[in-house]
């Protein structure tokens, strides 16, 4: 029996590079790996999913795994529709009709209503959900042989903390580490749910070699997720960790803020006492809030559970990658603490 | 007219500078061109313009930055000039 062939688009991204690395060292499939600009020394070949595929990607593929995908939660819907959306044009000109398409989502694609049905973007808490729940109804429309893998969060893999990309909670660690995140908004009761990258592509290993017509995977921590409360912490501990180490000045935890009293008190305080800069980190902040505040845990198919150990070692990679920014002094706000009757500190 | 030479990063200050850009980049771009877009190459939003930000004042020395020059960067080189500008 010949090789499966199997294409990853989005080679470089978290995703696509670890499944690419996973998949390379097995002897039953043929991986090649395609990504905006490609890599030579991997042998990732470049494509810009609008244009016409290079020659190297021509031929029949048994599985196309879709994984490129631009995640900020901030770009315009068009920019988001032009990256999440219109690469499937791209897809469809290598997929054959026998050609099982995987397409990597996101836990999030179902917005507000618990559905991907909706083409409304009020329905969605950015247009990165909208687009990608779009996505996932093209690509139901175009593929016959479809499967969907919809992961939570993801960070770095869990045995090394090792990481093709640095964003979501990396980007709340990079704001920790260089004081542009001095305070979060986070209740309780809520969760973040968040997920190695191995186990993102153990589910889509297990759907490239059982595929079943018209499979919906979510990854996630699901009823299993930690609170925000513990798992920013958690991290910060782990920075800490890393710039003792390093001899690097200690950063403090910031401070968790219930969402009410974020509200009530400390952006009125902050409206009257920070910078304009300060006042804009915070309003970026609010981007975030919907993935640190799970009220309800994700509905997952394959529950992962996140242990201090994965995230510990997912904060030291990013320390060892970027270690310049892992080790900026602190530098505190100009400005007084929240009313300590609203707060909860950690 | 030219902007005198003492006025210019030295070629350590620029290497710093660039890798901070590279640091808060979430694309696979490598070149820094002065036409590279943050956006739309080196997938850059606003949270990570803010952040690049705040690292280069602490990394040189600068007074905090206008949230509206902030904004109003778009390019390489517009990081560039600005920190040229700032440390001139």
């Amino acid at each position: 029996m010949s090789a499966q062939r199997i294409l990853i688009t989005g080679a470089t991204g978290l995703v696509g590079s670890q499944l690419l690395d996973e998949l390379s060292a097995r002897a039953d499939v043929e991986v090649v790996g395609t990504s905006r600009r490609g890599d030579a020394a991997r042998q990732i070949v470049p494509w810009d999913m609008t244009l016409a595929p290079p020659d190297a990607l021509r031929g029949t593929w048994d599985v196309i795994v879709h994984a490129a995908a631009d995640v900020r939660w901030t770009n315009t819907a068009e920019a988001a529709h032009a990256a999440n959306v219109v690469p499937l044009d791209g897809v469809a000109t290598l997929a054959g009709p026998q050609t099982h398409v995987v397409q990597v989502s996101t836990a999030y694609a179902t917005g507000r209503r618990g559905s991907v049905d909706s083409p409304d973007l009020a329905d969605y808490r950015n247009t990165y959900e909208w687009s990608k729940a779009a996505a996932e109804r093209l690509a139901q429309q175009r593929f016959s042989q479809l499967s969907i893998v919809r992961p939570s969060l993801i960070i770095g893999r869990s045995g090394d903390g090792r990481a093709a990309r640095f964003q979501g909670m990396y980007v709340v660690l990079r704001g920790i580490a260089g004081s542009t995140i001095p305070c979060l908004p986070a209740a309780a009761e809520a969760r973040c749910d968040v997920i190695p990258v191995d186990a993102v592509t153990a589910v889509l290993a297990d759907v490239i070699d059982r595929p079943q017509a018209g499979a919906v995977r979510t990854v996630a921590n699901g009823a299993l997720a930690r609170s925000a409360r513990d798992v920013v912490p958690t991290m910060v501990d782990a920075l800490n960790a890393w710039r003792a180490d390093h001899g690097a000045q200690l950063c403090g935890q910031p401070r968790l803020i219930e969402p009410d009293a974020w509200d009530r008190f400390f952006l009125p305080f902050a409206r009257e006492h920070l910078s304009s800069r300060q006042l804009l980190a915070l309003e970026l902040l609010r981007n975030y809030e919907p993935y640190l505040m799970l009220s309800e845990p994700i509905e997952a198919t394959d529950q992962v559970a996140l242990t201090d150990a994965t995230l510990s070692v997912a904060t030291r990679f990013w320390c060892d990658a970027l270690p310049r920014l892992a080790a900026q002094p602190p530098r505190p706000w100009q400005a007084a603490q929240p009313r300590s009757a609203a707060e909860v500190t950690t | 007219m030219t902007t005198p030479a003492s006025n210019q990063p030295t070629p350590d200050e620029q290497a710093t500078l660039d890798q901070l850009m590279l640091d808060h980049s979430s694309s696979d771009h490598t070149s820094l061109a002065d036409d590279v877009e943050l956006a739309a190459d080196m997938g850059y939003d606003s949270m990570a313009r803010l952040q690049l930000i705040g690292a280069v004042e602490r990394e040189f020395g600068l007074d905090e930055v206008d949230e509206w020059e902030v904004a109003s960067l778009r390019t390489v080189g517009d990081v560039r000039q600005l920190v040229a500008r700032l440390t001139a």
